[in-house]
């Protein structure tokens, strides 16, 4: 193969039929894999008719024409569904290996169909392709899973959901190599749905590049740019993705006690210096990667496992008022143990923490308490009491309790670490992000905070549409070829296009790519305005828009979203309504899609 | 005035925050490295700042101030990041 | 008027390149994309001494008032904006890179930042070299490939999402240039210090 297999494997789970069918060169060419296929073939699979846990939704996990050839981080892969949270097209990505494995097996995608009578397993081969009951593995935990079904580093892979998924809370995650995570949106209410308990792949095919010389080239030049950058090859590897929590909070933009304030008294307990001082036990890396961002960590009580990361300490941590920092640990491996979307679990806490000290929620809960944190990941993954509510991400929650203003969420998927009130341009990112409230869809923390690749500034509007555009359109592709962002930090597109170009024996430009990225995003767009979705959803919290924030660096500051969102319309090529102008579909060659619809 | 140094800079003064004085961002920087030499390296590229070095006052980036040149006064803030990324 | 950060921007690396060498008093141009808007200088305004009145904002299709007082070149502008990712463009006339443009098609690197950042200048060559569609569907196709290409005789055009990531290139490709016709000036062979450099010409 060479960059693609041509295969993508159809299973239906209600009937048991296992099929294969070819990719189509074409849409390989304009949507590259990953995200971008996973948004195409979701758009022809699933209409505004299919509730996302009926059995007429699916699963389709994606790989993308750099996985498994052995480039820095071509471990990851991408899952494309309905969002039980949100109602949106959902794309969700990990890493790890399950990804690089399961492109071993010979195939570039797999759509899962239907619902099992049963509960099931996947077992996929170069060999053989089966079904079989997996009844005994139901109610198992994530690890319990994954090591009864033999999970084995680079050989065997395992990817599964916990109690969690099983029992279709609504902010699930679908888990692989034990605590990767394909989390946001919650796509682990799907696979519980489809009663898919877990899915193994073992395979031995190799992603051999079309043109070995260029190949050794490119792969050269990427780690000499890796190793120049301070970034990636000192900051991450010693303190991994917490380490920008300390930053974040000193320019006041780090969300605390439901984004209440924007600077958390005790963020240096919680941040990446003091994980690397208090519980690191030493760093791991993904299959083929030099960055090595991942924390193995173990606290005074004996637990150990990943994490936590940037996101997972904030949302335990500041979001929850929280500065245990062994405790936000603990509750991090019990999230993935269970199988959780850390995120919005968090979020939902810290949302439930206000709404229950404003007397609208009848609980004994307070923020700041710590010491409670197992108990609501506990019974939210078994929708027991209170955590039947929490289960229902922090918008049904907060509605449900007369309260729906204090639920920070964007389309109803829970925000992530970043006040817009301290960074204008990442609010213009949450409220445009196809999926809901999300920052790895653009993320501006480098131009707005760490000066890459050049300082902006976080309070301007005027501008930023452009640069959020462009950043969306990057991220896209980065979720297509599928890479980690993180090599982005040091690499440019321009590096991926010649990579490619290596691999498949096709020439692409690192124009070529972002037109991929713009078609992507745009397609995205056209799912969710299909779903019934306006430009009115295109918006932030009550809080965010006119509650200034009281104090600190970023003082007296509202997300300033409509003249950002004018510009951005505008810039994007859309009416003032939100919606694409025939032109632009035109442009991007999506013109036919909108005209069946 | 307190200075806080993240990542691994704390390594030159063996603790998150010290006390410095000056008048300019730069005068408080090379008091800063007159008392902990093995700071000016790793902050410095002769008389610049290194690239992706940033330097805070109050929670605002200096770059977008007056740089080495920004005033400061002893009530103020002074945070001083390597190069870090986060996701 | 535009906003006075952009103006600050625009002023403080007109005055760079222009004391640089990297243009001469009039020559050149730089623009910005904001929305659906492009702005750009004024034909006629000195690189070195930019005033806030000697911009133009002008539509990104179609005809505006604008274009009567924009840059020559604007409708190459318009063309990089319409093929590339660009939000930032400079155009301007580096010596020496001119100079070893015209006997080449391909400026490469000796030096070590212009092997990391840039591997190759293309050089693309235009009949009519200034402001033809010709010239404006030729240098924006070549940018969809890399981040700054030379025309031939002319100068260069270099993008970025900021005026300051393609003034970097700029700066840079002189830099590169001026090494290379230094190196050419001593006559020595070049120890080759670097891996894999037979392949930027690829590039």
């Amino acid at each position: 193969m060479q960059g693609w297999t041509g295969k993508i494997l159809d299973i239906d789970l209600s009937s048991g039929s296992i099929n294969t069918q070819p990719l189509d060169k074409e849409m390989a060419r304009l949507y590259l894999g990953g995200r971008g296929l996973g948004g195409r073939l979701l758009w022809d699979l699933v209409g505004p008719e299919v509730d996302p846990l009926a059995p007429e939704n699916v699963l389709i996990f994606t790989t993308g024409p750099i996985t498994a050839t052995g480039v820095q981080t071509s471990n990851r892969f991408n899952v494309s569904t309905k969002s039980p949270l949100t109602g949106t097209l959902l794309h969700s990505n990990s890493g790890g290996w399950w990804g690089m494995q399961f492109k071993r097996t010979g195939y570039d995608a797999l759509i899962v169909r239907g619902k099992a009578p049963e509960p099931v397993m996947i077992t996929i081969t170069p060999e053989e392709v089966t079904i079989e009951d997996a009844t005994h593995l139901w109610g198992k935990t994530v690890f319990e899973t994954t090591e009864a079904l033999g999970q084995d580093r680079n050989k065997r892979n395992v990817l599964c959901i916990g109690p969690a998924g099983e029992n279709l809370v609504r902010i699930a995650a679908i888990m692989n190599d034990r605590e990767r995570a394909l989390a946001r949106g919650g796509p682990g209410a799907v696979m519980g749905s489809k009663n898919l308990k877990a899915i193994v792949v073992e395979g031995d095919a190799k992603n051999q590049p079309a043109d070995k010389d260029q190949f050794k080239f490119m792969l050269y030049e990427t780690r000499k740019l890796l190793k120049a950058s301070p970034l990636t090859s000192q900051a991450f590897p010693e303190f991994g993705t917490a380490v920008v929590l300390n930053a974040v909070n000193e320019i006041g933009a780090l969300p605390t006690r439901n984004f209440q304030q924007t600077q958390f008294e005790h963020a240096y307990e919680i941040s990446g210096e003091s994980i690397t001082d208090k519980i690191l036990v030493t760093n791991q890396a993904c299959w083929a990667c030099p960055i090595t961002c991942t924390r193995l960590t173990k606290t005074s009580s004996g637990q150990e496992g990943e994490g936590p990361e940037f996101e997972s300490t904030w949302a335990f941590g500041a979001q929850s008022g929280i500065d245990d920092l062994e405790l936000i640990a603990e509750a991090n491996y019990l999230a993935n143990d269970l199988g959780l979307d850390t995120i919005s679990m968090g979020n939902t806490i810290g949302c439930a923490m206000e709404l229950a000290e404003k007397g609208f929620l009848p609980a004994d809960l307070r923020f700041g308490q710590a010491e409670k944190l197992h108990d609501l990941i506990h019974d939210t993954a078994y929708r027991r009491g209170l955590g039947d509510d929490l289960a229902e991400g922090s918008y049904r929650l907060a509605e449900k309790f007369g309260a729906p203003q204090l639920s920070m969420s964007v389309k109803k998927l829970e925000m992530p670490a970043y006040d817009p009130r301290g960074m204008q341009g990442q609010g213009l990112v949450y409220a445009t992000s196809n999926r809901g409230a999300c920052h790895e869809t653009g993320n501006m923390l480098g131009p707005e905070v760490l000066a890459l690749p050049r300082l902006i500034d976080r309070f301007a509007t005027q501008g930023k549409a452009g640069i959020v555009s462009v950043h969306q359109d990057s991220a896209a592709v980065v979720d297509s070829l599928v890479y980690c962002k993180f090599v982005n930090l040091a690499v440019a597109e321009e590096f991926f296009a010649r990579t490619l170009t290596a691999i498949t024996g096709i020439r692409f430009t690192a124009d070529d790519l972002m037109k991929v990225g713009e078609r992507v995003w745009t397609l995205e767009r056209l799912y969710n305005l299909r779903e019934g979705f306006t430009a009115e959803d295109d918006t932030l919290p009550d809080r965010m828009l006119n509650e200034p924030v009281a104090d600190g660096p970023s003082q007296g500051f509202t997300a300033n979203l409509a003249p950002m969102l004018e510009e951005y319309y505008q810039f994007r090529g859309w009416d003032e309504n939100g919606v694409p102008k025939p032109e632009k579909l035109q442009e991007l060659g999506l013109a036919d899609l909108v005209a069946v619809a | 005035m307190l200075v806080k140094l993240f990542g691994n800079l704390r390594q030159h003064t063996g603790q998150l925050a010290v006390t410095a004085s000056g008048t300019t961002i730069g005068e408080v920087l090379q008091d800063l490295c007159a008392a902990y030499p093995s700071l000016e390296k790793a902050i410095f590229d002769s008389d610049q700042l290194q690239a992706h070095v940033r330097v805070m006052v109050n929670g605002h980036d200096i770059e977008l101030a007056h740089g080495l040149d920004t005033p400061v006064s002893e009530t103020d803030q002074i945070a001083v990041f390597p190069p870090i990324a986060g996701g | 008027m535009i906003d006075e950060r952009l103006y600050e921007e625009f002023r403080y690396i007109g005055r760079d390149i222009f004391v640089a060498g990297l243009t001469s008093s009039h020559g050149g141009n730089m623009s910005v994309r904001v929305g659906d808007k492009i702005i750009i200088k004024r034909r006629g305004a000195q690189f070195g001494r930019l005033k806030p009145t000697d911009f133009v904002i002008t539509s990104f299709q179609g005809k505006d008032s604008g274009i009567i007082r924009a840059s020559t070149e604007l409708i190459v502008h318009r063309a990089i904006y319409e093929k590339t990712s660009a939000l930032a463009i400079i155009h301007c006339h580096p010596r020496t890179a001119i100079t070893l443009s015209l006997s080449r098609d391909e400026i490469i690197p000796v030096d070590n930042e212009g092997s990391y950042l840039l591997h190759k200048i293309p050089v693309v060559s235009v009949e009519m070299a200034s402001g033809s569609i010709e010239m404006a569907n030729t240098v924006s196709e070549a940018l969809q490939g890399y981040k700054i290409i030379m025309q031939r005789g002319h100068g260069c055009f270099a993008i970025g999402q900021t005026l300051e990531e393609a003034y970097h290139w700029v700066s840079t490709l002189e830099e590169v240039s001026d090494i290379i016709l230094e190196h050419k000036l001593l006559g020595e062979p070049l120890i080759e210090y670097r891996k894999h450099s037979e392949a930027y010409k690829n590039w």
